[in-house]
């Protein structure tokens, strides 16, 4: 066998590979992203990790111990509460667009792992708790 | 003022067009007045966007806030040093950074291919082509000459987030590596066009090299902002916007490896004119990512038109560049074919697929989200566990052909001689991979990059002692064989410093990710905690004003055990105009590890709350940028003697005086 | 005839963040911030000794039972590139003891950076212009507000007031810039530092009656020379390019 086939072959075994791991790589680390509109007339996601983009409601932040310990997301039509425990982007404050990604607990309470907040000319910032 | 950018704006834009209308008759007719004008056409525009950065750059330090740009993103109390950030601070400003750097490196590369004429017009063909389509964006989507009718009183400010000194050289740094990329396409074209002679290959290293290492820099350096100010305690996150970076980095990487090949067997044309292609495709690809949002638009996040320009000049780009690559295959056609598959061209063949594999897996979990949409209908997100679990493997890999292709032979190598070559930093990393897990070392990443990491040094040294001991055969004392073989191979000895620094990269990214501890506490004042060894007391919460900002800070004392190591004060600190808090972060950094701490409140009662993190080895990755920063100064020093030191011999089958065409 | 209008509320929860600043003597104020110290002294003397005077021959025109009369609205237009800043500046005298009064005034659509220099507190931005208190000291009390208004060559500015005025005057500035104000008439122009300020009055106006004032000669920044120039410089290029290659399609 010449170099070059047996080069191909343990390319093509390569790239097989990868092509496994990159597919199971994907199909875990996918995360939905909606609006909460979205997310509540989607019954077949209800429980999956979720990215809820839309606007803090003005007067949800809750506060514990002197940091926020919660608030809202909303946006035209629909608000669903958020439990988040961490420090927040920089750029977070309410009436502002901002991400969240977590999973929606059984009181219908999203449990955040990841706030994430949008710069004005599109850097992005994000924390998690 | 504005109308002498928008004039040096819109002239620039008709010398463009002037320029590549000159030099696509220069090409065809092979007449010189119209390639000279074509190289003037270059110049001119290129003092064009000197003059329109100059006017920005005037306005933006004597606040002329009738320009709509000076208004966005500077106010009366910015500092010098922020204003002149300022101008990268917004859009329209970092669309005519990259113009302004578009434009002095066309006048560079003008000067390089004075030994080359005949490259002259593709390549100001292509640089005409790009400024044009930058200037046209300029000028028509993304002014930064527009006027208010009526000027504010004062203006907006630029964002706190922005008001950091790695914030600040961030995107210069990346856009002298993006921008850079336009060269290499250009001689890659010139190249395709006129062949691919040895001068080719010089400046198309020398230039690439030049593209790269900014590039490198500008990834550590925002790295590095994200570990500082935007307080989640990493460094990357696997964001399209740091992967739009990080590809056109890899196939980069990749060429400046298999252009070796071609200079000395003359192998792998296709494999380098394409790396440059695609180098610069992703470099534009990146520009577009980052200046448009579209990856991060969903809903209510707006993203504007400036995407869709992007995409068809990206389009117009690959479509003709692929197709003049197929129509001039046949000049590829040269020098022979792959001789065995234990040699080093093959190795430098595997280190192409890796890179680009890397790359291609990169692309795929960063549009993946815009695919599936388009076929389902669900917006989807691609965290971070898709990119580590694809890279781990490669990264392994590359570690491996890192530590073996120094060992490797060209043409063919004797697997006897290799084997005896490697035994020693193979012995080597397997004892210590045993030492580190007898450590504690577990996680099987950590111990894999460790002990590669040991093997590739070890190789290294291998290296080096073999080319001490030639010299020495010489006659020469020990010392003075080290100096002269680092100083007569810069190239190669800068290449091998580029992988130590690499070694250091990985080690620290390993390390931080897999050890990394972290703990979120509330303490009443006077109270202590400990994370990772340290023991953090909190004594008091203190809250003052300065003009603009309201800040709310807390200090905390550090200790090993009994001995005190210092204070540190997080804070929050509240931007009055633009209504805007930012975390401050307290960081504490040891060539062992970091400690970081973020402020996340303060109740009325002083109850402050703490997240504290402990990163084992990220200095490293900052000593590693530096090193790396090193190793290709040594490679860039221009060889001013053609003499090489014999390359150490391992029985090669081919006779040592074969060299490329 | 002072009325006082029902405060229209808004909906949105807190006022707009305008700038306050710190208060001068009127109708100097007014004046200084359109025409500077020098002339704003000439213009003063001159205009206070017309007041007196009109103020002593005029009939009292205050509202019986509030008690209010406005004397004197100046107006000082200064046109800039492209807009105009318009400063006004009235005198309110009250009878009775000293009072709040709540007003809203509206301004001519598209006037932006409304400023407050003097005798409006807590003013509100609402939909035709912006309300807040005035506080009326027994006397005469000094209200002085500006605004900007982007502008052509020529505009014509309609000023609707809540109140009655007696008397309203109105002061240009620019070089080339005519005014003149509807159903008034001319004064004396006045000259100070070479530069010559119309200035026209127009007395008895009714609370909700229209006054129109209409400017010429505005300055106007030509936007026309880059594009000009950029195609100047494409009409010498083509022209030359065009050149070359007849010339080289000559060559045997």
């Amino acid at each position: 066998m010449s170099p070059a086939r047996r080069l191909a072959i343990g390319i093509t075994v390569l790239a097989i590979a990868m092509g496994i791991i990159a597919y199971n790589g994907i199909r875990s680390a996918t995360v939905y992203y909606l609006t909460p509109t979205e997310f509540t007339r989607r019954p077949d996601i209800q429980t999956a990790r979720v990215r809820l983009a839309g606007t803090v409601s003005p007067g949800s932040v809750r506060r514990a111990n002197g940091h926020v310990a919660g608030f809202t997301i909303g946006d035209e039509t629909t608000s669903i509460a958020v439990r988040y425990d961490g420090p927040l982007p920089d750029l977070f404050a309410e009436g502002r667009e901002v991400l969240v990604e977590g999973r929606l607990d059984s009181d219908g309470v999203m449990n955040a792992t990841q706030v994430i907040t949008t710069h004005p000319t599109g850097y992005k910032e994000k924390s998690k708790p | 003022m504005a109308d002498l950018g928008s004039f040096a704006l819109l002239a620039g834009l008709v010398v463009c067009v002037y320029g590549v209308v000159a030099a696509v008759i220069g090409i065809r007719t092979r007449e010189r007045r119209f390639v000279e004008t074509s190289l003037r056409a270059v110049r001119a525009w290129a003092a064009l966007m000197v003059l329109a950065s100059g006017t920005l750059m005037f306005a933006l330090v004597t606040r002329h806030f009738r320009l709509e740009f000076v208004a966005a993103v500077t106010s009366r109390d910015l500092p010098l040093v922020y204003t002149v950030a300022a101008f990268w601070g917004g859009h329209a400003g970092s669309l005519l950074l990259w113009a302004l750097i578009l434009g002095l490196y066309g006048i560079v590369i003008l000067r390089g291919l004075r030994s080359s004429p005949q490259m002259y017009a593709p390549v100001a063909l292509v640089l005409l082509v790009t400024a044009g389509f930058f200037t046209w964006l300029l000028a028509f989507t993304s002014n930064p000459f527009t006027v208010m009718q009526i000027p504010p009183p004062d203006g907006r400010g630029l964002n706190p987030l922005l008001k950091n000194p790695w914030m600040s050289i961030h995107p210069p740094t990346l856009y002298l590596g993006f921008v850079g990329m336009t060269v290499p396409f250009a001689l890659a074209v010139a190249g395709v066009l006129t062949g691919l002679t040895a001068e080719w290959i010089k400046l198309a290293r020398r230039w690439m090299m030049i593209a790269w290492i900014f590039l490198t820099l500008g990834l550590l350096f925002g790295a590095k902002w994200s570990y500082v100010v935007l307080g989640w305690g990493g460094y990357w996150a696997w964001d399209p916007v740091e992967n739009a970076a990080l590809m056109p980095w890899l196939t980069s990487t990749a060429f400046l490896h298999s252009i070796q090949v071609q200079e000395r067997r003359g192998l792998l044309g296709a494999w380098n004119v394409s790396l440059m292609i695609i180098s610069f495709v992703l470099a534009i690809f990146g520009t577009f990512l980052t200046r448009s949002g579209v990856m991060s638009s969903v809903h209510a996040f707006a993203d504007s038109s400036i995407g869709v320009y992007f995409l068809i000049f990206l389009g117009l780009v690959l479509a003709s560049s692929g197709w003049l690559l197929l129509a001039r295959w046949d000049r590829f056609r040269q020098g022979g074919s792959l001789d065995a598959l234990l040699s080093r061209e093959s190795a430098f063949l595997l280190n192409n697929l890796v890179l680009v594999a890397a790359a291609f897996v990169i692309f795929t979990g960063t549009v993946f989200p815009i695919i599936a949409e388009a076929f389902t209908g669900d917006r989807i997100n691609v965290g971070p566990p898709y990119f580590n679990q694809v890279m781990a493997p490669l990264v392994i890999l590359l570690l491996v052909l890192m530590g073996t292709a120094p060992l490797l032979a060209w043409r063919k190598a004797d697997a006897q001689s290799f084997g005896r070559a490697v035994s020693a930093p193979a012995a080597v990393a397997i004892l210590a991979g045993l030492g580190f897990a007898a450590l504690g070392v577990r996680s099987p990443g950590a111990l894999a990059v460790l002990a590669l990491g040991l093997f590739v040094a070890g190789a290294v040294a291998v290296e080096l002692l073999h080319g001490v001991r030639i010299l020495r055969t010489h006659g020469e004392p020990a010392a003075v064989a080290v100096g002269r073989l680092l100083l007569n191979n810069r190239r190669r000895y800068g290449g091998y410093v580029v992988h130590l620094g690499i070694l250091l990269i990985l080690t620290g990214v390993t390390m931080s990710s897999a050890y990394a501890t972290q703990v979120q506490v509330t303490l009443r004042p006077g109270e202590q905690t400990s994370l990772g060894g340290y023991t953090l007391r909190y004594h008091d919460a203190q809250a003052w004003r300065l003009p603009g900002l309201q800040i709310t800070s807390t200090t905390v004392s550090v200790s090993t055990g009994p001995r005190p190591l210092g204070l540190l004060r997080p804070q929050h600190v509240y931007h009055e105009v633009q209504d805007q808090a930012t975390s401050e972060i307290a960081l504490r950094s040891t060539w062992w590890n970091d400690l970081y701490l973020v402020l996340v409140g303060v109740s009325p009662d002083r109850r402050a709350t703490f997240r504290i993190i402990v990163n084992p080895l990220v200095t490293w990755i900052w000593f590693g940028g530096g090193v790396i920063l090193t190793g290709t100064l040594i490679a860039l020093v221009p060889a001013t003697r053609r003499r090489d030191v014999p390359e150490v011999r391992r029985d090669v089958a081919v006779p040592a005086g074969a060299k490329a065409q | 005839m002072w009325r006082c209008p029902p405060v229209r509320r808004r909906n949105d929860p807190g006022p707009a963040p305008w700038h306050r600043r710190r208060a001068v003597p009127l109708p100097a104020l007014a004046a200084v911030l359109a025409f500077g110290r020098h002339l704003t002294v000439t213009i003063v003397r001159f205009l206070l000794g017309i007041v007196s005077v009109l103020c002593a021959v005029t009939p009292a025109w205050a509202d019986q039972h509030t008690g209010i009369r406005v004397g004197l609205l100046l107006m000082a237009i200064d046109a800039q590139p492209d807009h105009v800043r318009i400063s006004e500046a009235l005198r309110v005298t009250n009878a009775g003891d000293p009072r709040r009064v709540s007003v809203e005034i509206s301004l001519p659509p598209r006037a932006q950076y409304v400023t407050f220099h003097r005798g409006v507190v807590s003013p509100v931005q609402t939909e035709h212009g912006f309300g807040g208190t005035i506080p009326l000291r027994r006397g005469i009390t000094e209200v002085a507000y500006s605004y900007a208004i982007p502008t052509g060559s020529r505009e014509a500015i309609v000023r609707v007031l809540p109140f009655d005025v007696e008397r309203m005057e109105v002061v240009g500035r620019g070089a080339q810039v005519r005014l003149a104000v509807v159903a008034g008439r001319e004064l004396t122009s006045v000259i100070v530092g070479g530069e010559v300020l119309p200035r026209w009055e127009i007395r008895g106006v009714r609370a909700g009656q229209p006054v129109v004032v209409e400017l010429v000669g505005l300055p106007v920044t030509s936007r026309w020379w880059p594009s000009g120039a950029a195609g100047g410089l494409a009409v010498i290029l083509a022209l030359g390019l065009l050149k070359g290659v007849t010339s080289a399609s000559q060559k045997p």
